[in-house]
């Protein structure tokens, strides 16, 4: 059975996917979410986290057409499915449960 | 358009270690074109050989036939058995002997072995005992995290089996020693424990 909430990185990595659309695969991933982020990365964590995440049916990787800077080989694009979908979703809601109602985090100008 | 050749060395390893035909190879050298950066190459390199994704079918690092001692020479890691049934389990292997190059903890432990039976064969019980230990507590925390359900991309199973390891070299380091001292050091290494 899927686990119904994600990991830190695990959201960071299918929020990247979601960014980036259809042109997603490991390199444009991993760039949206050190961009946007701010979290330094590397491809192989990427890539074993979206196989992980493959496993359990919360994305479907395509395989695409090769290009000669990558050598010949093939790009591997990632979409999310309603299940990834809806763990993204269930694991927002939680966080941000969990957040609110803590005096410590909020913010000054925004207290009435 | 201009191909940058990446560092031959680490493209090998790379190839050798997750196949040659794989996305994240194509990945890396597709950011190498832009980054032209050869430390962050080998770091990518290095770091894929130590986490290869799933999807890859490496080949096995930790050889079949290599001296592993009750069998523990290679396990499949736990982090994939959390989430794939058996019958779907990736090749993935790690080195139980706490040594990242091949061979050299068997080595390591044959010495030992030769060592205690030369110099003081009535310290094996020691050492047995020190090794059934290490199998016991590193089975039980594994089998505790996955009832937990702790998720597989956790670090702590490799410290488990660090752990499991550390307890073979307490049993094999207490042997060492002389007979009357071996329990002030088991007494004090199992403080440290605590």
């Amino acid at each position: 059975m899927a686990r119904s909430l994600l990991t830190d990185f695990e959201l960071m990595i299918l929020l990247g996917i979601l960014r980036v659309g259809d042109q997603a695969y490991g390199v444009t991933i991993a760039r949206e979410v050190e961009s946007t982020g701010g979290r330094r990365v590397v491809l192989a964590a990427v890539y074993a986290a979206l196989d992980r995440l493959e496993a359990n049916s919360l994305v479907v990787s395509t395989i695409g057409d090769p290009t000669p800077e990558r050598g010949g080989r093939a790009k591997r694009f990632f979409s999310l499915t309603p299940t990834g979908l809806t763990a993204v979703r269930e694991t927002q809601r939680a966080l941000v449960a969990l957040w609110s109602d803590i005096p410590q985090l909020q913010l000054k100008g925004r207290r009435s | 358009m201009t191909v940058f050749d990446p560092p031959r060395i680490a493209l090998s390893l790379l190839k050798w270690a997750i196949g040659d035909d794989q996305p994240l190879v194509g990945d890396l050298l597709e950011e190498y074109q832009r980054r032209r950066s050869n430390p962050w190459f080998w770091r990518q390199v290095m770091s894929a050989v130590v986490c290869r994704p799933a999807h890859c079918h490496p080949r096995r690092l930790v050889p079949q036939r290599a001296p592993s001692l009750f069998g523990l020479g290679s396990q499949s890691h736990p982090s994939a058995l959390s989430s794939l049934p058996m019958s779907e389990m990736p090749p993935v292997e790690i080195n139980m002997s706490g040594i990242p190059v091949n061979g050299i903890g068997g080595l390591g432990l044959l010495t030992v072995i030769v060592f205690i039976t030369l110099v003081l064969p009535q310290a094996w019980w020691l050492t047995v005992v020190g090794v059934a230990g290490g199998i016991v507590l590193g089975t039980m925390l594994v089998l505790s995290r996955r009832r937990h359900g702790i998720s597989p991309d956790d670090n702590g199973d490799r410290s488990v089996f660090h752990l499991g390891a550390s307890a073979q070299a307490v049993g094999a380091t207490s042997s060492e020693g002389a007979r009357p001292r071996t329990p002030r050091v088991l007494t004090s290494v199992v403080a440290q424990l605590r």
